[in-house]
């Protein structure tokens, strides 16, 4: 039986995470394609409410990846989306779901070594947790 | 300071007579109360200008169908009362005012809140019923009360750990303490609260011990209850597949978010254009499941609304009163509202001066989030 090949979702920062990616990549780093990157403009305009879905419909992780905190674009978006976050984990862990699969990271623009280390970490973790249940259930 | 007003050995009496003194000595130009409908099946709150109305007042009616706060949002949402209204609310409904405050939904100004003591409410259904029997709810409410028994109360009532109002009420309204027949008690908790009642020349009766002793045990014994049925509800829901089942008579018809006193947005997410459709999205959501639910996303609304307002949620039970199907609403937004709303330190309804959670932050918490 072929390997599980998780799927991952993620929602990065323009200024910083999805800099970094765009580094990783010219700097030809390698890091596993699991990861399904979305650019937004900061992880302070993810709602709770995108990463629910994504996990609803089947994504094996989610990460929200955004600037350090104090370094955000828009001087505060990453300390919102931190606390959607730790929300939505709290939410998860009290109903019993998987909120490990749920990660927040902060990668700054000059970090592409750490988007590959990073990426790599969570598709292996992800690969060790199995597939994510809910994105089986017909009915949510 | 605490007074007390009696007409008749009848509390509701004695309260329309507060009530009615506000308006003649012109202390307020309206008062928001519920009157009892001309059918004696129900009771709702309406906007009273004319004294004569409040004939039909009875501000402990044990029935509630509608949030009294979200009724201030709808008339202050716009522009703020120049004129002078009370608003005779009950103390959960007191704790959303004051959410709806913080979101900038409700204007306070010239409001005069008069919170009201509350044992509890019938379902609208079980009440109108009961007239239609041929009883008197109120009667039977009073006795209730008296012989402090729960049965017809509201399930969410027969949990909650608030029955007086918070330090936001002005005056409150009161009949904890007393043996129910002769008056009312008026206590004063504001500035504001205490001018009228001297305006009113009310005198102040000094403390009234048995109101502290009385208001405790039930506070006491309705804590220990909702921490059971709490506990209960989070084992009962634990795990995708019985989170599922707790909400497999949902059909989606969204009446919880619209009864929601702290579901405020006027464009709610749920509503929008995020969720129209085409064939496609239908075959492939379907093809990767083998089915897709009708209508779709029943589960990401509950949860989706977890994230939204979680954290503002007082229990009031609004949602589950809204609930065509009698799911349980309350027991589980409550549960993981405390629960959410915990982690920031934070209780709906207690400061006016708190924040909501998700409309802060601090630069330095939560450390354990991203790395």
């Amino acid at each position: 039986m072929a390997e599980f090949e998780p799927k991952i979702l993620g929602f990065f920062c323009n200024w910083c995470t999805s800099s970094a990616a765009d580094l990783a990549g010219t700097s030809r780093i390698h890091y596993p394609a699991n990861v399904r990157p979305i650019r937004v403009w900061c992880s302070g305009t993810v709602d709770p409410a995108y990463v629910i879905r994504g996990l609803l419909e089947g994504a094996d992780s989610v990460i929200v990846g955004g600037c350090h905190p104090g370094d955000c674009h828009y001087i505060n978006g990453n300390y919102k989306a931190r606390r959607r976050m730790k929300l939505i984990k709290t939410i998860f862990n009290t109903l019993g779901l998987e909120d490990d699969r749920i990660y927040l990271k902060w990668i700054s623009a000059s970090e592409g070594v750490k988007f590959a280390k990073t990426m790599t970490e969570i598709t292996k973790k992800t690969k060790e947790m199995g597939p994510n249940l809910l994105g089986k259930k017909w009915n949510v | 300071m605490i007074g007390k007003v009696n007409v008749k050995n009848d509390i509701v009496k004695s309260s329309r007579k507060f009530l009615r003194d506000l308006m003649e000595k012109k202390i307020v130009d309206a008062i928001i109360v519920p009157l009892v409908l001309d059918s004696g099946r129900g009771a709702h709150p309406a906007f009273v200008t004319n004294t004569s109305m409040l004939d039909k007042a009875n501000p402990f009616v044990p029935v509630m169908p509608v949030s009294t706060a979200n009724e201030v949002k709808r008339i202050t949402r716009l522009k703020p009362s120049d004129k002078k209204i009370a608003v005779v609310i009950r103390p959960c409904d007191l704790r959303n005012y004051i959410e709806l405050i913080k979101f900038k939904q409700i204007d306070s100004s010239n409001i005069i809140i008069i919170g009201t003591d509350c044992y509890g409410v019938y379902d609208s259904e079980l009440y109108k019923d009961m007239v239609d029997k041929g009883k008197d709810p109120f009667k039977d409410y009073m006795d209730l009360i008296i012989s402090n028994k729960e049965n017809n109360l509201r399930r969410a009532c027969t949990t909650c750990k608030t029955p007086v109002p918070n330090k936001y009420a002005d005056i409150i309204m009161g009949f904890f303490g007393t043996n129910k027949k002769d008056g009312i008690l008026l206590i004063s908790q504001t500035e504001n609260g205490k001018n009228i009642l001297d305006e009113l020349k009310i005198s102040d009766i000094g403390e009234v011990p048995e109101r502290e002793k009385e208001v405790n045990k039930l506070i006491e014994t309705r804590t220990k209850k909702w921490n059971e049925i709490k506990d209960k509800t989070l084992k009962e829901v634990r795990g995708i597949d019985n989170l599922l089942k707790y909400f497999d008579t949902c059909i989606d018809c969204h009446n919880c978010k619209d009864q929601c006193p702290i579901c405020f947005c006027k464009e709610c997410f749920w509503e929008s254009p995020v969720f129209e459709f085409t064939p496609p999205d239908y075959f492939e959501w379907s093809e990767k499941k083998g089915a897709v639910r009708l209508p779709t996303d029943t589960l990401f609304f509950h949860l989706g609304r977890l994230a939204h307002m979680s954290t503002s949620c007082t229990g009031c039970g609004f949602c589950e009163d809204a609930c065509p199907k009698n799911i349980e609403l309350q027991r589980l937004f409550f549960a993981v509202g405390e629960e959410t709303s915990k982690v920031f330190d934070y209780e709906p309804g207690r400061n006016l001066e708190e924040k909501p959670p998700l409309t802060t932050f601090r630069e330095e918490e939560l450390e354990e989030m991203g790395e």
